[in-house]
């Protein structure tokens, strides 16, 4: 098969999706009796109340929307919400016989309509998983590829479904683009590695943010822990001229930087004396710790305070950062302690390391009078930052070697080898105010400083390394003919005149834009071997197999059920589970929209970067912990305990918990925190930054957490707009709302887990007022557990009602009622989780037909079964093991 | 501290008919010169503090085709000999020397000291304004007032030390006034103590 054959066997897929998608022509048959004599009353031509009228509705089935209200008139009439309680209600024999009926209907209805395709259509890698897969590939683990692609769309709650996940020409260019950029970093371009450099910096770089805020007082230099005496505090008088001070070297010193302001919009500390040139692994080294500053002496802290450490992409032309790429971590800076950090990063070309003091407060001396000679308060100082690299275990890098094998890197003899263009090679190069700077050519003198892989026997060379590499980066075996195509390319690409090198880059970049890279190959029914690997890997690494899955299925026992169970936990137990974990809870709990909105300043000033840090570390650290001490369902809305670090638990009013690492904390009696509900990153995604709608929150818990989504607000019913000044309530706006008999059924079951928990703010703090900046209105705020170096100018309006009733009547104080009420329905939590596993895991939405298996492995889970049994029963159900 | 004087000279022209007397009269041991050098004399642009002198011998010893033989901070005035053979200054226009030996110093010091032609009127001539400041003994803010005024045309040389509260000029009248210092130290929120 061609490289391109597959193509044309996924257009022939089209017309399946078209099948998918076409209109029904069956005209409404005659309605059984038992919707005649129960439900036509309401729902006839006349009233079509619900908007379902059942004389117009068709019976064949056929179309995704017709299914759809079908199995809505299955499920309400199963659970006996219909017909309503003041109607007649059917004999308990009589709405069997119908559901059963119906049920059979339905899924004799959706077999014929998957038999041959399969359930999961053909779906192509998310840009995550195309990230994860070249970086394990290429063994380049911060390879950066994901913002090159377009944004993957979403389907059922996860960018995974195949229903999402559309391609264009845009992607294929897009495609060539990032094969090209892996492939430029993965080959070896000069016979040694590149010079390892080690430099310790300061954070005072020249030109940089902190240098110049230092100077007005937002910072000081000390020596020995006491204030530099060759760069006085900033007083009444300030430093003067940056410029003449770097020009004279005030900056480089080695002195200690100390700071006494958290990085905002207007200062970003960056170490910017290393800007990468050469991508790879760094080794990075810092001396922390933190200080009280007392108008010109040094003294203890007041405790550990937190700094963050960053990768930081400057801008294309060098000039700037923006925000952090991604955050290597935040780290203790205990009191007058100087504590020593250390972290192997891959640095991509451009990246730096970013800086802030993230546990202290937004202060700033910089216009105050008198400036840091004036200001007694928390410091963090920063010794240094040590870097070196880049670190290579061996030369050429298994990268290249993956590409290349042991053929060797020689000199390019450009005079020997007339016709043979030369590879292309982009000069390398210091963007920024990097202080480390490139190699310089490798031995010029005589030879052309143009260093590339050379064979003597061009094609038999490339297609041993083809047949190496074409298995690994599909996922499973190559035939001969695919190979041969591949072999083609190389063969063309000499003929035209390219090198070896270039050639064979040429074939290696169709294969990294071809479907059997770019696509999940997966047979219709049941997965073979190597499409259960990939399933496997997929869902728990986020990438590709490795050579053990992939060895398992080249011996056929990937699906014996104890091989399968101790590769599951291999999987689970590896460091890249936590890839599985992190994009996971990022669609199912809409952690990837923790930055949608930053918080009102004035309402929240006490929310910092840090503290959103925290919230998604808690999140994800509880879900770990779920996992890892296989816990049951009912934690996912209650707990005793929490994953902390000091700055959530102050935001939570724990005490005894200090410095940034997350750890379980064990909570005190009557805390409403853990489980995922009352956790501050879910209750910051439920809201907008100003106020919370119970009813944002409630759909949040009836979807996410119970699986059991509202519908959709009719689109002729506003918004409830907020009232930040204070004076309303949401509840009192949304009892006008619920008083319309149109809205009043649906917010019945949606607002009462809202209404909970309303007794958190926007930020997830535990509140009993609502916070208004309205003039004159509400009492003054206590500080509670703000940082007292943070202004508050907010007040306390009306008290928060937490109280409610549920649908079936069952009334609620607060949240710790609701967490109660909840709880009491394990096999709910656990089927709702299970539902949005096996949606992330085989990349489609369940189907009627699938509930059967689905409630028979929800029972041998258990109710009571734990979030590590259920993931073992599931990847061990025909659910998951069939396309 | 290798700090030595030379007579004042006014045009580097003078000088190389002088290099022979400065071989033996003013080099002091440890310096040694090739009896073909030439000598040159600039004006040092960056020598606001007595200390400031030892930062510029030292940056000098790395200099090429060229050494520095002699720095008056009185006067700002540093002499160089330099070789006429070496390739930097072979057939080089006088002021393709200067302009050479300045890059290097340049390059050397991060731009903290450059050099320039003596000005043409006689120290006697120049009027020095003296001011009392405020700031932070820092030498970084020292600098920075002496920039403050040191690029000014017309002034000839300049001091500064928040240390010692002062700033002092030497300036062309005919060129620059008092106010026109004061407005740039002003403009760099420099204090001026009024007498």
């Amino acid at each position: 098969m061609k490289p391109t054959a597959h193509w044309k066997q996924i257009l022939a897929c089209l017309p399946v999706l078209v099948f998918h998608a076409a209109p029904a022509t069956a005209e409404p048959g005659p309605l059984p009796a038992f919707l005649e004599t129960h439900c036509l009353e309401c729902h006839d031509a006349d009233s079509h109340k619900g908007n379902l009228d059942l004389t117009a509705l068709r019976s064949d089935f056929a179309t995704a929307e017709t299914f759809a209200r079908w199995v809505k008139i299955h499920d309400r009439i199963t659970t006996g919400e219909m017909p309503p309680k003041k109607k007649a209600r059917p004999e308990v024999g009589e709405r069997a016989a119908f559901t059963e009926w119906l049920s059979g209907s339905l899924i004799k209805a959706e077999k014929a309509l998957v038999d041959g395709a399969g359930r999961t259509e053909v779906r192509r890698l998310t840009r995550t998983e195309y990230e994860n897969t070249l970086r394990d590939l290429f063994d380049m683990p911060g390879l950066a590829l994901q913002n090159l692609l377009p944004a993957d769309g979403s389907a059922h709650g996860f960018d995974k479904n195949s229903d999402a996940l559309d391609i264009s020409h845009v992607h294929l260019a897009k495609y060539l683009e990032a094969a090209d950029l892996t492939l430029d970093l993965a080959i070896a371009s000069q016979p040694k590695a590149p010079t390892v450099q080690k430099r310790r910096i300061s954070l005072m770089n020249r030109g940089g943010f902190v240098a110049h805020i230092v100077m007005n007082g937002d910072g000081v230099l000390l020596r020995d822990m006491k204030p530099d005496p060759d760069f006085p505090a900033s007083s009444e008088h300030k430093h003067i001229d940056q410029g003449a001070h770097e020009q004279i070297g005030s900056f480089e010193t080695g002195s200690t930087v100390g700071l006494f302001r958290h990085e905002d919009e207007s200062v970003s500390p960056y170490f910017m004396e290393h800007v990468t040139i050469y991508p790879g692994h760094y080794r990075v080294r810092t001396s922390l710790w933190a200080f009280q500053w007392d108008k010109g002496q040094v003294l203890p802290a007041r405790g550990t305070e937190a700094a963050r450490l960053s990768v930081v992409q400057l801008t294309g032309d060098g000039r700037g950062g923006q925000h952090p790429s991604y955050v290597l971590g935040y780290y203790d800076a205990p009191s007058l302690s100087p504590t020593q950090h250390e972290v192997n990063v891959w640095l991509n070309y451009n990246e730096l390391i970013g800086f802030n003091a993230a546990s202290l407060a937004p202060v700033a001396n910089y216009n105050r009078k008198g400036r840091a000679m004036a200001f007694t308060g928390p410091g963090i100082a920063v010794d240094w930052l040590e870097i070196e690299g880049p670190l290579h275990e061996e030369w050429p890098p298994r990268a290249h070697r993956l590409l290349f094998g042991e053929l060797p890197l020689k000199e390019f003899p450009t005079g020997e080898q007339e016709g043979q263009r030369p590879p292309v090679r982009k000069k390398v190069r210091q963007l920024g105010a990097g202080m480390n700077r490139p190699d310089p050519d490798p031995d010029p003198d005589p030879g052309t400083g143009l260093w590339s892989v050379q064979s003597d026997q061009p094609l038999v060379d490339a297609d041993r390394l083809l047949a190496g590499f074409l298995p690994k980066a599909f996922r499973r075996p190559v035939s001969p003919e695919v190979r041969q195509s591949y072999r083609e390319i190389v063969e063309h690409r000499l003929k035209a005149g390219e090198c070896f090198e270039t050639a064979l880059r040429e074939a290696y970049r169709a294969a990294l834009c071809s479907p059997d890279f770019l696509y999940h190959v997966e047979p219709a029914g049941r997965l073979d071997d190597y499409a259960l690997a990939a399933r496997l890997s997929y869902f728990l690494w986020n990438s590709a197999p490795d050579e053990e899955l992939l060895a398992l299925a080249a011996g056929n026992t990937l699906h014996d059920p104890g091989t399968l169970r101790s590769q599951t936990e291999r999987l689970l137990r590896d460091a890249k589970s936590k890839r599985f974990s992190d994009d996971f809870l990022g669609q199912w709990l809409k952690l990837r929209q923790i930055a949608a909105n930053d918080p009102d300043k004035k309402l929240y000033p006490e929310f910092s970067p840090y503290l959103q840090d925290s919230m998604v570390a808690e999140t994800r650290a509880y879900f770990r912990e779920l996992i890892e001490k296989d816990l049951d369902a009912t934690h996912l809305v209650r707990s005793g305990f929490a994953m902390l670090n000091q700055k959530l638990a102050t935001h939570y009013g724990i005490e005894g918990v200090i410095g940034p690492k997350i750890r379980r904390v064990d909570l005190p009696p009557g805390c409403p925190r853990g489980g995922f509900l009352t956790q501050a990153s879910i209750l910051k995604v439920t809201a907008n930054g100003t106020t919370t709608s119970p009813v944002v929150r409630g759909a949040f818990v009836l979807d996410r957490i119970l699986g059991r989504p509202p519908e959709p607000p009719p689109s002729s019913v506003p918004a409830v707009e907020p009232d930040v000044r204070g004076t309303t309530t949401i509840r009192e706006q949304l009892d006008k709302h619920r008083n319309d008999a149109v809205c009043a059924t649906c917010h019945a079951k949606i607002d009462p887990p809202g209404f909970a928990l309303e007794s958190f703010d926007v930020i997830g703090g535990q509140r009993a007022r609502y916070r208004s900046i309205g003039e004159g209105l509400g009492d003054p705020a206590p500080r509670g557990t703000i940082d007292p170096f943070i202004g508050i100018s907010f007040k306390l309006g009306p008290p928060v009602d937490s109280a409610g009733i549920m649908p079936e009547g069952r009334s609620f104080s607060d949240i710790r009622d609701m967490q109660g009420i909840l709880a009491e329905q394990p096999e709910v939590l656990l089927q709702s989780l299970a539902r949005q596993f096996l949606i992330y895991s085989t990349g489609r939405d369940i189907a009627f037909s699938d509930r059967a298996a689905l409630n028979d492995l929800l029972a041998r889970t258990g109710a009571k079964g734990g979030v590590r049994s259920l993931l073992h029963q599931l990847i061990q159900s025909p659910l998951f093991q069939t396309r | 501290m290798t700090v030595f004087r030379l007579p004042q000279i006014h045009h580097p022209v003078c000088l190389g008919m002088l290099a022979f007397l400065c071989v033996f009269l003013f080099v002091p041991a440890g310096l040694e010169m090739a009896a073909a050098e030439s000598i040159v004399q600039y004006r040092v642009n960056g020598l606001f503090q007595p200390d400031r002198q030892e930062a510029l011998i030292t940056a000098a010893q790395a200099l090429e085709g060229c050494h520095l033989t002699g720095v008056e901070y009185d006067t700002a005035l540093a002499s160089f000999a330099y070789d006429p053979d070496h390739q930097l200054f072979k057939n080089a226009k006088p002021e393709q020397v200067l302009q050479r030996i300045n890059d290097q110093i340049r390059r050397l010091t991060n731009g903290c000291f450059t050099l320039s032609l003596p000005g043409k009127l006689p120290p006697e001539k120049l009027v020095e304004i003296r001011f009392e400041i405020e700031g932070l003994d820092c030498l970084g803010c020292s600098f920075g007032a002496y920039r403050a005024v040191a690029g000014i045309d017309g002034v000839e040389r300049a001091t500064a030390s928040f240390h010692e509260g002062r700033l002092t000029a030497w300036i062309d009248p005919a060129k620059t006034n008092r106010e026109a210092l004061a407005a740039a130290l002003t403009k760099k929120e420099i204090k001026i103590i009024q007498p």
